[in-house]
């Protein structure tokens, strides 16, 4: 195992390397600069500013220093700001909400997916399986608008837009921890973040349903599952110890595109609910051409899904004895 | 999803190679979603490629500044936007737009699709594992934030390219239509990875089969081989699998017109659509809903005329 993850460490970096060559060519190859807009610098100041970025040197020589010393550029846009700062300051919002959907996605999925498998072609079934139909084809960027319009403007649940962080500073932690705050303390930090973690997680807890319930379809219908059964295990038993472990595979090997896609995902749901987090930076910092950001968000979010892909991999091995690490 | 059973037995007298297609519309015609599904499909591919022939040429852009926000019924059916625009005629309009990106777009991914495929199945051994390794790869990365930068950065290639023409006393234009070949082009570039991986594995089963042993030892030129004998055999799960991308095609060229990446304004497409409406959605709610269910429901039938096909015509694959 240790082989397989070495070796897959090792291939990973000529393949960030050729992103980071694609993104870094497309950037600059393509017409406009970052201070093409400032339509008052002139010829002087631009070739001053030039040079203070760098810009001024062979494309090859830029290309070099950006990848060596990625972290620490400065940012086109925000000045005295390194790219380093700017991902380690947004990404963790970002996270939050990719974390609660994904959380949402995995707990709603597998519940509806394991309860449609158990009856399969009945109400039970049915219901979940609609609704997971709907969920799939409802894009986020209707149904986070639907969802703002009826449950903050029209039921005033939830806020609409904005995103508090974990600050609250009405609740001190002597409050949270003595005074029995603890609910009130949790539904502030989280009240905001309901919509926008249900949007974005909806649609994967309905593919996750799906494919939780045909794993589950062609596990239950397996010998040993009879034989558990016969030997008088409970169904409750049945289903964690026995069944879920070989239902959830597809679920699992759906979890890589899943995590891609929930980045994807965030771009919408961050503007639609005007969260700080880094996807809507980085389609900013596309917009502005601050070269130096577009590169260091693409290789985070690179490193981050190919990271994730790799544990995700070695879950699989490790949850299907089948397969094996080549 | 259907019961295979009810197939009524084959006739005494036999059937010239058509009963794959035959059996499929069996099959097909007892699947009422999927069948709904095509009728709502092509109900709006008329609509929108037909419609605007009897509507007048600025039917989408005519703006009528006093009657901005009007609410659906009376003048206009279903309202009309923020710069008094008619709300139908955009959505038809619209729908044309993301209609053509589904299929075109989809088009394109399918060509690669086919063509990555067969050649890597066909050929097998060192080059389909370097192939299918590198779509391996290519999955693994983050590909919409390529189709995000590609839309951004070669925007104004198109300028570029006819100010090039320009220089050489051509007259040849391409940045009206810049935007919308270069989504054909990016998205298609993103959607062939899953294509190639099922064409392949389709290619390589039959190639081990007699019929294609027999044309390599009749001698035939491997292209008319690959091209001929394997890509008709393997038009079902393309077929199937190519209802499938639509809705996803359509779903990415939304997505990036929602993130103003798409189609420009003032050509509307559902995306964009859907954009307007949620930044208006407080004063007015027609503006969000019809083009957003419009949209959910086009998808829909894409997906249940998928489904359906499936298991119309692979009977063994279907699962659900």
């Amino acid at each position: 195992m240790l082989k397989f993850i070495l070796r897959r460490i090792l291939e990973t970096i000529p393949v960030l390397l050729c992103v980071a060559a694609m993104t870094f060519f497309m950037c600059r190859l393509a017409p406009g600069g970052p201070f093409d807009e400032d339509k008052q610098v002139t010829a002087e100041v631009r070739e001053l500013l030039n040079k203070q970025f760098n810009l001024d040197q062979p494309l090859h020589k830029q290309f070099i220093q950006y990848i060596t010393h990625l972290p620490t550029l400065q940012s086109f846009k925000y000045p005295n700001r390194t790219v380093g700062e700017i991902i380690s300051q947004k990404f963790p919002v970002s996270a939050k909400l990719g974390f609660f959907a994904m959380t949402i996605a995995l707990g709603l999925g597998i519940l509806f997916g394991v309860i449609a498998s158990l009856r399969p072609n009945t109400y039970i079934d049915y219901i979940p399986s609609s609704l997971a139909m709907i969920g799939i084809c409802l894009p986020t960027f209707v149904m986070g608008p639907l969802l703002m319009l009826v449950f903050s403007l029209q039921l005033g649940w939830f806020p609409a837009t904005g995103w508090g962080g974990f600050d609250a500073p009405q609740f001190s932690v002597s409050d949270i921890v003595l005074h029995k705050q603890f609910i009130p303390y949790i539904t502030h930090i989280t009240s905001d973040m309901v919509l926008p973690s249900v949007t974005l997680g909806f649609f994967y807890a309905a593919y996750i349903s799906r494919l939780t319930r045909g794993g589950m379809l062609d596990i239950l219908t397996q010998d040993y599952i009879r034989t558990a059964k016969a030997k008088g295990a409970s169904g409750l038993r049945v289903i964690l110890k026995h069944s879920l472990r070989g239902g959830l595979l597809p679920v699992i090997s759906f979890m890589g595109p899943a995590v891609a896609g929930l980045i994807a995902g965030s771009f919408v749901i961050e503007t639609i609910f005007n969260i700080p987090g880094l996807g809507q930076d980085f389609v900013k910092s596309a917009f502005n051409r601050d070269y130096t950001l577009v590169l260091g968000v693409v290789m985070f979010y690179a490193t981050l899904i190919i990271f994730l892909n790799l544990i995700v991999d070695i879950l699989q091995v490790t949850l299907n004895p089948k397969l094996k690490f080549d | 999803m259907n019961d295979t059973s009810t197939r009524p037995d084959a006739p005494d007298t036999v059937e010239k190679g058509e009963s794959l297609w035959v059996g499929a519309w069996y099959r097909l015609r007892k699947n009422k979603m999927a069948l709904a599904g095509g009728v709502f499909i092509l109900l709006l591919a008329g609509l929108s490629f037909i419609g605007p022939f009897f509507l007048e040429g600025d039917y989408y852009t005519n703006t009528v500044l006093e009657d901005k926000l009007t609410a659906p019924g009376g003048e206009y059916t279903l309202g009309s936007d923020h710069l008094g625009r008619d709300q139908l005629g955009r959505i038809i309009k619209g729908g044309q737009i993301s209609l053509l990106v589904g299929l075109v777009a989809t088009f394109v991914s399918l060509t690669i699709g086919i063509g990555y495929g067969t050649i890597s199945g066909y050929f097998g051994g060192k080059i389909d594992s370097v192939m299918m390794r590198l779509v391996d790869i290519l999955y693994s990365l983050p590909f919409v934030i390529f189709v995000i930068l590609l839309m951004v950065f070669a925007k104004d290639l198109g300028d570029s390219i006819d100010e090039w023409f320009r220089a050489r006393g051509s007259e040849f234009s391409i940045s009206g239509q810049w935007n919308m070949l270069l989504l054909f082009v990016a998205i298609g570039a993103v959607e062939w990875l899953t294509m190639a991986r099922i064409v392949r594995g389709q290619v390589m089963s039959l190639r081990r089969q007699e019929f294609i042993e027999a044309c390599i030892s009749l001698g035939l030129p491997t292209h008319r081989i690959l091209f001929r004998h394997m890509v008709p055999n393997i038009l079902g799960p393309v077929i199937v699998y190519t209802t499938l991308t639509i809705p996803a095609v359509m779903l990415l060229e939304a997505f990036l017109s929602f993130l103003g990446l798409g189609v420009q304004p003032p050509t509307p497409s559902w995306g964009l659509l859907i954009k307007d409406g949620a930044d208006r959605m407080r004063e007015a709610w027609w503006m969000l809903v019809f083009p957003g269910a419009l949209f959910a429901i086009t998808l829909f039938s894409f997906n249940f005329v998928g489904d359906g096909l499936r298991d119309a015509l692979d009977p063994k694959t279907s699962k659900d």
